[in-house]
């Protein structure tokens, strides 16, 4: 599998773990990246970078400042779950969307680069 | 504009339109109270303020689906209205009959109402969202019948596309279901139960279907991508549905008395219920990616993107939030529902209507597209109506956690309207989201009454061609 094809089912994956299959799907993400990451064509290898680095990101971004929060606002008090749900909601939501986008432009056999995060992997 | 008969949905449109204006008035107003509590009392009292918010609401959006349907059955039938003249008579008498309604509600107490009306002979007055009094939903029946007949005379005679069909399922559906708001069991469980047969299987059931297939005729015009890549997609999200959806009725069988194996089945099955949003998501935007043409209404393809967004924010992501029965336990009837409610409707069903508008409504006026200046006042409006309503569901969102913690979670519970008082500043701050949101109502009535000038052409705003 190359191209097109990988490049989807990395967004595929992606999504995936977003939304269905949280955890399962990034090893299967990783496990994709790992196999194709000196075969793949530049546009494989554009997705496959994106969406595995903008998954550890995103995850990390999501745990960090939640656990911040919590750490800050302590676990007893209700602002802390309600800055807890809004941001949650609001960081998941946006990854969602991004990578809606980033499906799409597989799906066209287009390079994508994710806002902000995507910027620090490869185009 | 292909078929002249078209025009009637016209008529439809300019009377959503107006009744929207009604509905955000009567929800500002409540939101006023909630902050004021005596705001306009007694003239206006809450219970009054609450009916016609969500009766507007409904009453418009029915408007809007069946000026929809009338522009669009013909051009994809492919001949003219069967009957443009019924269409028009039953335009009138919903018009009067709702407006009659909403009189009622406010000049007279509901009780009395109950009673003018002889509700008693059969009674169905007095649910949420479905209020109306007999005669009125008998009225709604009758013009649901005749409203199908004439499109579904259309459709025999004519091209039999995707689209309407899927359109014409839906439609039958809505008709069907709302039936069962004459079927008032005395026994409250059973009741409750087949309450939702109308509002869950409208919203997350038919309804979706008449979304799906309005979202899909407009992308068609306006991407001109392949119909038979629209319509495989439009199967495959209505398919999902009802698979989704009809079980998924379960949500609201937590807690009311029926079998506790609704707890499991509602869990399971409503949330898968954003897989069709999420499509739909998906769709959009890669068909305006795959785009054969610019067309010049930019506003109207705005809309449609906007549309398959937020339905996926209200519906999907704030409806899977409080979906699964764990959670449901302390969110039930919350601010975090209202939360809901409002972004689901407006993201899914207010958004579909305005778009079918924002693409009809030139066409019919002899254009292909209104003029440059009157789509960015449009698209003015979009973005201040849909940003408000973010924010209004952001601060629902966060009263109703808060609501759900000191009320509901924490080892000592405090009573309903001490948190209500702890968390006033989140109504004070839905209610100013809200007058923006006024704001941009206001500039999008400007934008839709005041045209004219020169005609956008594609090579006027075409930016990415
Ligand atoms: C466009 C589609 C939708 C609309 C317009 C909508 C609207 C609403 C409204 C107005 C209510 C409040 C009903 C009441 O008690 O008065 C409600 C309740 C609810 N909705 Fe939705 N909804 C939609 C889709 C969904 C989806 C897809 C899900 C699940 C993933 C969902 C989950 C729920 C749940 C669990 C409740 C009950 C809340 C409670 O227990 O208080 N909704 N919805
Ligand atoms: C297009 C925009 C709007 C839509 C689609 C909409 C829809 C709804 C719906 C479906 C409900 C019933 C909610 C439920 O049962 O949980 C509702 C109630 C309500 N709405 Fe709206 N609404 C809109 C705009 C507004 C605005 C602008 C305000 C005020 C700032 C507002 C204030 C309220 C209030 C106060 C309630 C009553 C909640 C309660 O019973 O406690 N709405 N609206
Ligand atoms: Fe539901």
């Amino acid at each position: 599998m190359r191209g097109k094809p990988l490049a989807i089912r990395a967004e595929a994956l992606y999504l995936a773990n977003l939304m269905i299959a949280p955890g399962l799907a990034f090893l299967l993400l990783l496990a994709l990246y790992w196999k194709h990451r000196h075969d793949a064509d530049p546009l494989a290898l554009n997705h496959l970078s994106q969406t595995v680095g903008v998954s550890v990101a995103g995850g990390t971004l999501i745990v960090a400042v939640l656990a911040a929060f919590l750490l800050a606002g302590g676990m007893e008090s209700g602002y802390t779950l309600m800055v807890v749900v809004l941001y949650f909601t609001l960081v998941h939501s946006s990854l969602i969307f991004m990578g809606v986008f980033g499906l799409i432009r597989a799906m066209a056999g287009e390079h994508y680069v994710y806002p902000l995060i995507g910027r620090l992997f490869r185009a | 504009m292909k078929y002249s008969s078209q025009a009637v949905a016209k008529l439809y449109f300019i009377a959503a339109i107006g009744l929207f204006v009604g509905q955000i008035l009567f929800g500002l107003v409540m939101g006023l109270q909630y902050v004021w509590g005596d705001f306009l009392f007694p003239a206006i009292p809450f219970n009054v303020a609450r009916m016609v918010h969500t009766n507007l609401l409904i009453v418009w959006l029915l408007f809007g689906f069946m000026g929809a349907a009338y522009y669009l059955v013909p051009e994809e039938a492919e001949r003219e209205l069967h009957s443009p003249f019924l269409a028009r008579l039953l335009f009138w008498v919903f018009l009067v009959a709702g407006a009659l309604t909403i009189l009622g509600y406010l000049l007279v107490p509901y009780a009395r109402l109950a009673e003018l009306t002889m509700n008693d002979l059969l009674p169905t007055m007095g649910r949420e969202f479905l209020e109306q009094p007999t005669i009125t939903k008998i009225g709604i029946v009758i013009v649901a019948l005749g409203f199908l007949y004439n499109i579904g005379m259309t459709i025999l005679a004519g091209r039999k596309t995707v689209v309407n069909l899927v359109l014409l399922t839906g439609l039958v559906g809505l008709a069907v279901f709302f039936l069962f708001s004459f079927y008032v069991p005395d026994n409250l469980v059973l009741d409750k139960y087949f309450w939702w047969w109308v509002v869950h299987l409208w919203v997350e059931g038919v309804w979706e279907l008449i979304l799906g297939s309005i979202l899909a005729f407009v992308l068609i015009k306006i991407t001109g991508v392949d119909r038979e890549v629209i319509e495989k997609w439009l199967y495959v999200i209505i398919a999902m549905t009802l698979i989704t959806g009809i079980i998924g009725t379960g949500h609201h069988f937590y807690w009311i008395g029926t079998p506790e194996y609704w707890q499991w089945w509602g869990s399971v099955f409503s949330a898968m219920e954003p897989i069709p949003f999420f499509m739909m998501t998906v769709f959009a935007f890669n068909m305006v990616n795959r785009r054969r043409r610019e067309h010049p209404n930019r506003a109207a393809m705005l809309w449609a993107l906007g549309t398959a967004v937020m339905a996926f924010l209200g519906a999907g992501v704030w409806g899977f939030l409080h979906t699964l029965a764990p959670v449901n336990y302390y969110t039930h009837g919350t601010q975090v529902t209202a939360a809901h409610g409002h972004m689901a409707f407006y993201g899914a069903y207010v958004m579909i209507v305005l778009t079918v508008i924002s693409y009809a409504m030139p066409i019919m006026r002899g254009q292909e597209a209104s003029d440059r200046r009157s789509q960015v006042m449009e698209m003015w409006s979009f973005w201040l109506m849909t940003v408000s309503m973010v924010f209004i569901t952001l601060f629902l969102t966060g009263a109703g956690v808060l609501q759900v913690w000191m009320q509901r979670y924490t080892d000592v519970p405090q009573s309903f309207m001490v948190v209500q008082q702890k968390i006033e500043i989140f109504y004070w701050l839905r209610e100013l989201a809200g007058l923006v949101f006024l704001v941009g109502l206001v500039l999008y009535v400007i934008s839709f009454f005041v045209k004219g000038g020169e005609p956008a052409r594609a090579a006027d705003t075409a930016d990415t061609a």
